[in-house]
């Protein structure tokens, strides 16, 4: 709520942004009339609190549509890139963090630590960039932007998903194509977290496989890979949910330059653009739904957590 | 009674030093960290005297040889020339001071701020003083930072101060939090108690007793931070909110650069490198920092 009156306090006109700085007085004061940019400020946040509610974010300066008709197309693209760099994560992050956990100090375990300081340090849009030089342009494997090649634009929308879409239409090739314009951003999204997260998981797993329990199992014969995939990966599984559910929700933030990089059109890329332009209620729709998403995300988080660590229900138990 | 008291003081100072040379000790014997503090030191050392060590300290900021344009990395050239004809080594030897200004300047700001506000909420706990400082870095960490310091800055003039305004904005909630879980934690401890019952005032609580307990975690912090703010700073400067062309900021050419995908690619090369560089640096540094207060 402060970000409204902030937004609007500060300084850089909107109308002259939305209309050019040559603006006729008079069309810039229509103009504002139209918007409620006139009234006064307590006003404005009354207004804008009113249809917040409602979801009605007003209208975009730059395109003149609803706010909230521009996020209901461009959501799904983003939702879509989310949703493939979270599995492209687990797929990375789990495997390498239990192969490095199982022989500490061998050479994938050097490897992987090599590759945690690379992952820590090449910025996400770095990461895009470097992705993109490599498959797209060198070795041409990949697309380097866009969603969909052009041939299979005409496909039909059911839930805004380009990969769950064709899928649905029964249309192999046009999958594949989305597929591939997909793992670039996602890729680049999520690689810098993901082996940050296999870190974790290896400092979880070295320190469970020394515990007493453990001992005690080996001691009563039971197999090796029950002990280490049953009860030593699962606990050390709980360090590592926290950490990347921060990382999903913060890719979040991220999309907003990957988005841009790979010209994917999805919500980040719209408020990129709202941001360039200082579309007002624009960027504060889409800042509100990224607000929203960052909070399903954390909630999501912790249900995981409490549905994969039994002392949490335990402690719950015992105090009630 | 007076005597006893110098007596104690000294020890204490005594022991903290002890303590600090330990740290050092640890730190010096980590390779790794060593070498991340080396070339952080070689990185500040670079950015200051850009002007002499660079070969060409002209094509730092607008400069136009358009002979020399589009040179792939040569020895004359290590990362090749721009568009411009200029050297993209020598901007990216600028570019160091620019992000490492950055950090200074927010670090200098957030640091002692959010220290001061996270001791105060976290010893005033559950007080009206804790319900504001806390309430108001609510408003901020409900959005992830990036974003928020992208609608800053949007809504702001594009430059490189509102920049260093909307990343000092968003960060300074994440210390605060850390602080004031610190406090709440350490609140309680005899030795508080005891400067209370000595009848120590407020500020000598916070200052004295709370705040050199809390030295490592706020400096490893503040270490690995420093890569965080060179990033976001680069991702500002990046879509065009930050600073402008043709000051010579690593965001800055990374978005000018990469448009000449994928034909001069070493363009590109040269400003990504020095943010890895930058930011691999600081984070051996603050990993050896970590391990190092670790014992204590």
């Amino acid at each position: 709520m402060v970000r409204v009156v902030l937004a609007r306090v500060l300084p850089g006109d909107p109308i002259k942004a939305a209309l050019g700085p040559d603006v006729p007085e008079e069309a810039a004061q229509r103009y504002r009339e139209m918007l409620n940019l006139d009234k006064p400020l307590y006003l404005q946040y009354f207004y804008w609190l009113r249809d917040a509610f409602q979801f009605k974010l007003g209208k975009s300066l730059v395109t003149m549509r609803d706010v909230s008709a521009d996020i209901a197309d461009f959501f799904p693209a983003t939702l879509e890139l989310l949703l493939a760099s979270t599995i492209f994560r687990i797929i990375v992050a789990f495997p390498l963090g239990v192969l490095s956990g199982k022989k500490p100090g061998s050479a994938m375990d050097n490897a992987m630590r090599v590759l945690a300081y690379i992952g820590i340090c090449i910025p996400t849009f770095g990461w895009a960039i470097i992705l993109q030089l490599i498959f797209a342009y060198w070795l041409n494997w990949l697309p380097a932007t866009g969603r969909i090649s052009e041939e299979f634009m005409s496909i039909h929308r059911v839930t805004g998903l380009m990969t769950i879409d064709t899928l649905i239409g029964g249309n192999l090739p046009a999958f594949i194509d989305a597929l591939k314009h997909l793992l670039i951003p996602a890729v680049a999204l999520s690689i810098g977290g993901a082996v940050q997260e296999a870190r974790i998981l290896r400092a979880g797993m070295i320190e469970n496989i020394g515990r007493d329990y453990v001992l005690n199992m080996r001691s009563h014969g039971i197999p090796e890979r029950i002990i280490y995939f049953k009860y030593v990966f699962k606990p050390s599984i709980i360090a590592v949910v926290p950490t990347m559910g921060l990382d999903i929700a913060s890719s979040v933030g991220n999309a907003f330059l990957v988005e841009t990089i790979c010209n994917w059109p999805g919500m980040s890329r719209y408020g990129m653009i709202a941001m360039l332009r200082k579309d007002l209620n624009a960027i504060i729709g889409v800042v509100l739904v990224i607000g929203l998403v960052y909070i399903v995300i954390n909630t999501i988080t912790d249900v995981i957590l409490y549905a994969i660590d039994p002392r949490l229900r335990f402690k719950e138990r015992e105090e009630s | 009674m007076s005597k006893n008291y110098d007596t104690l003081v000294r020890k204490e100072r005594e022991m903290r030093m002890e303590s600090l040379r330990r740290v050092w000790f640890r730190f010096s014997r980590n390779k790794l960290a060593i070498a991340g503090f080396v070339m952080l030191v070689a990185i500040i050392l670079l950015a200051l005297l850009a002007g002499y060590v660079t070969p060409y300290p002209s094509h730092a900021g607008l400069y136009i040889n358009f002979k020399e344009k589009f040179q792939p990395p040569s020895l004359k050239h290590i990362f090749g020339t721009d568009m411009y004809g200029r050297d993209v080594f020598t901007r990216v030897i600028f570019g160091f001071r620019y992000a490492l200004m950055m950090v200074g300047v927010v670090l200098g700001i957030i640091v002692p701020a959010g220290t001061v506000l996270g001791l105060l909420a976290g010893y005033y706990r559950g007080t009206l003083i804790d319900h504001i400082i806390s309430g108001a870095s609510e408003v901020f960490v409900a959005v992830p930072p990036l974003v928020l310091a992208l609608a800053i800055c949007s809504v702001l003039e594009p430059n490189v101060l509102n920049a260093l305004l909307a990343i000092t904005l968003m960060w300074w909630p994440w210390y605060m939090r850390m602080v004031h879980s610190l406090t709440s934690s350490l609140r309680n401890e005899p030795y508080v108690w005891a400067a209370k019952a000595l009848g120590m005032g407020t500020a000598h609580i916070l200052f004295k007793e709370l705040l050199p307990n809390m030295l490592g975690p706020i400096l490893t912090k503040a270490t690995l931070d420093a890569s965080w703010v060179i990033i976001i700073g680069a991702s500002i400067s990046f879509v065009g909110l930050g600073a402008q062309p043709p000051t010579p900021d690593l965001g800055t050419m990374l978005s000018e650069y990469c448009r000449y995908l994928p034909a001069y690619w070493w363009m590109t090369l040269g400003p990504l490198l020095g943010v890895i560089v930058l930011v691999l640096s600081f984070n051996l540094v603050g990993d050896g920092l970590r391990d190092a207060f670790a014992g204590e």
